[in-house]
């Protein structure tokens, strides 16, 4: 659509023309007309002149608009006063609703026609465009044109006049209005005035005009605010770029530039008020050109920036304190997509040797060779991970496996990051290693257990004293009786007397055994003299079956002996190899309980250069391998109730014979003790 | 009362008295039992021969305190400690106070017999000891000073001219003072006399 706004006044320029005014003219016609002959007629009406204008379409006149100046108004109203027609056929929506309720709340504005008697025509133009506008008059106007004889000649010639009365004479004489119509003129200009005078005013921003040489020319009340000026005389004609600061000078000049040679720009600086507040602000400027079309001035609006600016730089300088934060801190922190793409590591992590980008590529964290060394470690991750795209928080500590091999221990955070509507946009990984702690905890525990176990064992060195004096005493009496009763009955003559005799003779040397139990158990806490003598280690073996027989019998146990028929003499404590041994065989007892059937016990003994083999094999569930790590240590037992002694005495005792001690559990297969006694063995190891 | 060698068992646990009195009465030795250190000093004196049987562990005056006591009223006889908690120190202890045996409870009864009989005999042979010199201390009470002077000299292993040099005599009055000795000793050579001599002063004889 092309309207062509052909507009002829006539009229003499005798005060200089508002740039402002004369800018603001041309941007908003032009803007909708895109006819630039407007601009070099348009000053004219400022001058001081009331313009008919007659809208033309294709050629055609479609519509007048009649424009004037009051002189008694201050140059700046006159923007305000001669824009408003205009304005209202450009029909800008903004503008419209931004000027008075009365013409615009329904989204038209009342125009003031002139006809060519100085008839008033009050058209009604709609918001929307002009062409619409006019069209919805065409039809008077067309009768009107026709009525005044305007086709011919569609050029309206106005006189120029600088009174108010010229104005009037000239309307009068051109356009043929009578008073009453040269009153509502006046009255309708003056209503515009005070309009634009309000919406100067009432504008938050800095509307000002800057000449060639970059002084003050115009500015309006919020202008004066921003820059702490209380009347416009106090900073009339002032050089702009002398109120910023050093810094934006030359920018600010730059800009100027620009605008001067035709550019629509804008520039953030730094200036200072004249109360020396100083502001961030942001100018956007236009060219303003004269009625030759020369660029005189410029035109600037202006805002305060500085909250946003101090906002912005408050956000900055939070967001690299955060940043410095998250690189600075200790913790290897990981950020990921909620999809659980990597997507910000911090500088601790990337300056750990262990850590490489690459290792994360195409891969979920829990898949990368980090954590995918156990299927548990794997687990807890994915799960962490799963639950905080779930918006739940995870921390565990865990084994960690850096590309060295070598294992680190991790306390690991896994932490949902939200948005404000709770949904989770990323999710955090932080890792501390916590290697060297969970280590000194090891370590601390050790010690603290080594301690435990020294204050046992010296505890239990007293209570051996005591356990020793206190079993001795009745063990004695009991032995001494025995005697005395086998003494007896060796005068008395009977059936059975002989066979008494025997049986005392078995309770003297059980209890005298037991009295070497006692006595072993010293030895364990505390060293002593061993009574080493050439042992039958066949003769052992009997005692000690002879003691478990009944055992065996109640508990159904198979009893298999396999014992090599010329074994050599060993030297030995007779008493204590028949202690291991009797262990050995109990615990093999103790661990079939539990067995359904098939309970078997295997001892066997063999030479086996200058050693002499004895093994003891069982048919049980066999050693479990995880929570005993040496069965063979003090208190430590897979019996419920076990004391946890008899292994840790064993073995003393074998070492003390200068042998070994040992176990085999194949998985489903028992367990089976073995241990080995020199043959050739003359020194005795006493201590 | 005479009653022979006695074997003096102390021990505070009453089983162990009862069961070693059984024992050892039934094996023909006489017995007396006392359950505390302070009734074994109260009834019986150092005279009596035999041998002790005691226990360490005690509540009131332990074992080896016993032995301490005894060996300072110079009342310490053969005495076999019989302990059910024998740690080595104790051990040591007890044999340089002047223990002369140590068994751990329980002990094989013939080895408890054994031991007795032999602390026993020691009692015995201490016994015999003791009068023999009581004896020569008795005869040394006979002799002159002059007498006992020459005997003396002889001990250092003098002979008869030597012992006149030393004392400035002549060989003939120390052939006198000698015979004189020899008869109120009842003694007929020079050995004989120095053995009662060393006896009677407690020295150890010359082999």
């Amino acid at each position: 659509m092309t309207i062509h706004h052909d507009v002829k006044m006539s009229g003499e320029q005798n005060k200089p023309v508002p740039w402002s005014l004369r800018q603001a003219i041309c941007e908003r016609v032009v803007a909708v007309s895109h006819d630039e002959k407007l601009s070099t007629v348009i000053p004219q009406i400022v001058a001081g002149d009331v313009a008919p204008l007659v809208v033309l379409r294709e050629g055609e006149a479609v519509g007048v608009v009649a424009v004037g100046n009051l002189e008694r108004a201050p140059a700046e109203s006159m923007v305000a006063d001669v824009c408003s027609p205009i304005r209202g056929m450009r029909a800008n929506p903004d503008l419209l609703l931004s000027v008075g309720e009365r013409f615009f709340r329904d989204g038209s504005i009342e125009l003031l026609v002139l006809n060519e008697a100085g008839g008033r025509i009050a058209g009604f133009v709609t918001r929307g465009s002009l062409a619409t506008a006019a069209v919805r008059e065409t039809e008077n106007l067309r009768a009107w044109i026709d009525e005044n004889d305007l086709r011919d000649e569609p050029r309206v010639h106005t006189t120029s006049s600088h009174a108010s009365e010229s104005i009037q004479a000239e309307a009068a004489r051109s356009l043929r209005t009578p008073e009453s119509d040269r009153a509502a003129l006046a009255s309708a200009l003056e209503f515009s005035e005070s309009r634009y005078q309000a919406i100067l005013e009432a504008q938050p921003e800095c509307v000002k005009v800057v000449d060639r040489d970059g002084c003050l020319r115009e500015i309006n009340p919020a202008g004066l605010r921003i820059m702490e000026a209380d009347r416009f005389d106090q900073v009339r004609g002032v050089k702009i770029s002398a109120l910023l600061s050093p810094e934006y000078q030359a920018k600010y000049q730059e800009w100027e530039r620009r605008i001067l040679a035709g550019e629509k720009a804008t520039l953030v600086f730094e200036a200072e008020g004249l109360k020396g507040t100083k502001k961030w602000l942001e100018a956007i400027g236009t060219p303003l050109r004269n009625a030759s079309g020369e660029i005189e001035a410029s035109l600037s609006v202006t805002r305060d920036i500085t909250d946003r600016v101090i906002a912005e730089k408050q956000l900055r300088e939070n967001e690299q304190r955060l940043r410095k934060i998250f690189n600075g801190l200790p913790y290897y922190l990981t950020l990921f997509t909620a999809g659980g793409e990597l997507s910000l590591v911090n500088q601790t992590a990337l300056q750990s040797p262990g850590f490489a980008v690459d290792v994360l590529k195409g891969k979920q964290i829990w898949e990368t060779e980090w954590i995918n060394f156990d299927p548990a470690v794997q687990e807890r991750v994915r799960a962490a991970f799963f639950r905080a795209q779930n918006g739940l928080s995870s921390r565990f500590d865990s084994t960690i496996r850096m590309p060295s091999g070598e294992m680190k221990q991790m306390e690991i955070t896994v932490h949902p990051v939200c948005d404000e509507d709770g949904a989770v946009r990323e999710i955090l990984g932080a890792g501390v290693d916590i290697t060297a702690r969970v280590e000194a905890e090891e370590q601390a525990r050790r010690f603290r257990d080594e301690i435990a176990h020294a204050s046992r064992l010296s505890t239990l060195g007293e209570m051996a004293a005591n356990i020793a004096h206190e079993l001795n005493q009745p063990l004695a009496a009991i032995v001494n009786y025995a005697f005395s009763a086998r003494t007896l009955l060796a005068d008395i003559a009977g059936p059975d007397s002989g066979r008494c005799a025997q049986y005392l003779s078995v309770v003297e040397e059980q209890s005298l055994r037991a009295g070497h139990i006692v006595r072993s158990l010293q030895q364990l806490v505390r060293k002593t003299r061993s009574h080493h003598g050439a042992a039958d280690l066949g003769r052992i073996f009997e005692d000690v079956l002879s003691l478990i027989k009944s055992d065996l019998y109640h508990e159904r146990i198979e009893l298999v002996t396999n014992f090599s028929p010329d074994l050599p003499v060993i030297l030995v404590d007779s008493v204590q190899i028949q202690q291991v041994v009797l262990n050995l065989v109990r615990n093999s007892i103790e661990a079939l309980a539990g067995v359904d059937g098939g309970r078997r016990i295997e001892i066997a003994t063999q030479q086996q250069d200058d050693r002499v083999l004895v093994s003891v094999s069982d048919s049980g569930p066999g050693i479990p391998d995880a929570p005993f790590d040496n069965i063979f240590d003090a208190f430590v037992s897979t019996k419920p109730d076990g004391l946890g002694l008899g292994l840790t005495i064993s073995r003393r005792i074998i070492d003390a014979h200068g042998g070994e001690l040992w176990y085999e559990s194949p998985a489903g297969r028992g367990a089976t003790f073995s241990f080995t006694l020199p043959v050739s063995h003359q020194k005795e190891t006493d201590e | 009362m005479n009653v022979g060698p006695t074997v003096f068992v102390v021990d505070d646990d009453v089983a162990v008295v009862d069961s070693l009195s059984t024992l050892l009465t039934n094996h023909g030795y006489h017995v007396e039992c006392f359950q505390s250190a302070e009734q074994f000093l109260q009834n019986v004196g150092g005279d009596r021969p035999g041998c002790l049987l005691l226990d360490i562990r005690m509540p009131g005056t332990d074992g080896l305190e016993l032995l301490q006591q005894l060996v300072k009223k110079n009342g310490l006889r053969p005495t076999v400690i019989l302990s059910g908690y024998a740690d080595t120190p104790t051990v040591v202890k007890a044999i340089k106070i002047g223990a002369t045996n140590f068994l751990e409870k329980p002990v094989r009864p013939q080895e408890l017999i054994q031991t007795i009989h032999d602390a026993l005999e020691l009692d015995r042979q201490q016994r015999q000891q003791d009068q023999a010199t009581l004896r020569s201390k008795a005869l040394l009470q006979e002799l002159t000073d002059q007498e006992l002077q020459v005997l003396a000299h002889l001990d250092r292993g003098l002979n008869n001219r030597q012992v006149a040099e030393e004392l400035q005599l002549s060989l003939r009055t120390v052939q006198f003072r000698l015979s004189s000795l020899y008869k109120k000793l009842g003694v007929s050579t020079k050995p004989e006399a120095i053995a009662i001599y060393r006896r009677a002063k407690g020295l150890p004889f010359r082999s």
